[in-house]
Formats: structure tokens, sequence, C-alpha cells
């Protein structure tokens, strides 16, 4: 997946857990898990919101494009 | 939780069809050689005696001849052979896909194998059910083939095969929307 979420290096500045996270942001654990470890196929605009309020960040703090070698 | 309950019941019910056909599937030549049921329940009813001895007589003779007879009754002990197996297989697959339901996983990708498989049989005894429209045609003309209930199954077990694939498609598809559905947070 070329789309890379970087939630733990957002967490680290703001010196949040993820058990925090998930606490302020109302998703599960699991969840929150499944999209640190770019495992998620696709994020809800409200989710995002959600998150970036927490973290007091924008969007682009947390999801990074970057193409892989296999795209054309 | 009815849901539930009914698809234990129809489970129970795929089971007990399951096992009877497998019961049955020793006794097709008995069954050809007699014509049916009836002379067996009138024998086990007459109350001879040394019964079972009679039984299994015929049981081990019906075996040895139904190979050796004419062919309209090989070609017929073979195909319902044939189709016994592949309608166990599609009891087997349906019992699998009712225990996917059960355990609320009703879009899990083993249900389009299942389907899928019951679709291959379907069309496998429909398959079987043309050849042995055709012998038939050859060894006892075309009119006793065209108004049998084998030439009937021809169409109904290619529809029911179609089914069996449609259906198999939409769980693949409905099995990759829940999976997208999972893993959007």
């Amino acid at each position: 997946m070329a789309i890379i979420v970087n939630l733990d290096v957002m967490m680290a500045k703001r010196k949040m857990s993820l058990s925090e996270l998930s606490e302020k942001v109302d998703i599960t654990l699991a969840n929150l898990s499944i999209l640190k470890n770019n495992k998620a196929k696709a994020v809800r605009f409200s989710t995002l919101e959600a998150i970036c309020a927490a973290l007091d960040c924008q969007p682009g703090d947390i999801l990074e494009y970057a193409p892989d070698g296999e795209e054309i | 939780m009815i849901s539930k309950n009914i698809t234990k019941i129809l489970r129970a019910l795929l089971l007990l069809a399951f096992i009877c056909d497998l019961l049955i599937l020793p006794l097709v030549p008995v069954l050809v050689v007699l014509d049916g049921i009836e002379p067996l329940g009138a024998l086990a009813a007459s109350g001879m005696p040394d019964i079972s001895a009679w039984l299994l007589a015929i049981f081990l003779m019906s075996w040895k001849y139904v190979w050796t007879a004419d062919g309209y009754t090989m070609m017929l002990t073979l195909f319902l052979l044939f189709s016994g197996v592949c309608a166990a297989v599609i009891l087997w697959q349906g019992r699998r896909v009712l225990r996917t339901i059960l355990r609320s996983e009703p879009f899990s990708p083993e249900n389009a194998v299942s389907l899928k498989r019951a679709a291959v049989c379907a069309f496998l005894i429909s398959a079987a059910a043309l050849a042995r429209t055709v012998s038939t045609v050859f060894l006892r003309g075309a009119g006793a083939a065209l108004m049998s209930y084998t030439a009937l199954f021809v169409p109904l077990f290619a529809m029911a095969g179609l089914l069996f694939l449609l259906m198999s498609g939409l769980f693949g598809q409905a099995t990759t929307m829940k999976e997208e559905n999972d893993l959007t947070i």
C-alpha cells in the first residue's frame, strides 16, 4: 500500500500512548493498532478528524504517500 | 436467535439426508434389481424365517447381477450410484455453509468454495442424467428416454448448478466487501 500512516511518530511527539489515544478518539485499541501498523484498507473522514483533533495535527502529519517501485 | 434455531434445524435435516444417502448407496443394486423398495418391504414384513440371510443373499446377488445384466440395468445402477455420491457432496457442502452461519461468519471465503463444489456436483449429476437419457434413447427408444424423470434431471440440476455458481460468486463478493469494511477504521 502506497499510503503510510505515521501515527506512532505523532503519538511520540505528543507523548501519548495508544490506549490514551484510543480513549480520546473512541476507537478500539485493535482498530487503532490496525491503522498504526498500515493494515487498514480505508480511513473514514470522521476517524481522521478525531485523530487530528486528539493529536493537534494535520492529516498530512499522519498520512504519507510513498509510491513503491512497481507502480507505473 | 430465531434464525439460529432455524439454521440448527436445517443443519440437522441435512445431516439426516446425508446419512440416509450414504445408507441407501450400497442398496442401489438391490433396488434396481427389485425395481423399487416395495418388494423389500414385503419380504421384511412376510415373517419368513432367516429373513436376514435372505436379505444378505439378495444384497450380494444384486451387486453381482447389475454389472452382468443388460446395458439399461447397468446404466441405471451407475447413474444412481454416481448421483448418490454427488448428492452426498452437495448435502455436506450445505452443512458447511450452515456451520459458518451458526458461527456468525456467513461471509467467509469457505462459503464461496463450498458453493462452487456444490455447483460442480450439480453439473456432474446433470451430465450423468444426460448420458443416461442418451443411452436410454439407444436402448429403449426416444419416447421412454424423454418421458423419464432422468430427462427432467438434466435441466433441473443444470439450473441448480448455475444457481450455486451464482451464489458462490455473490458470497465471494460479499466476503471482499466485508473485509474492506472490517479494515475501514
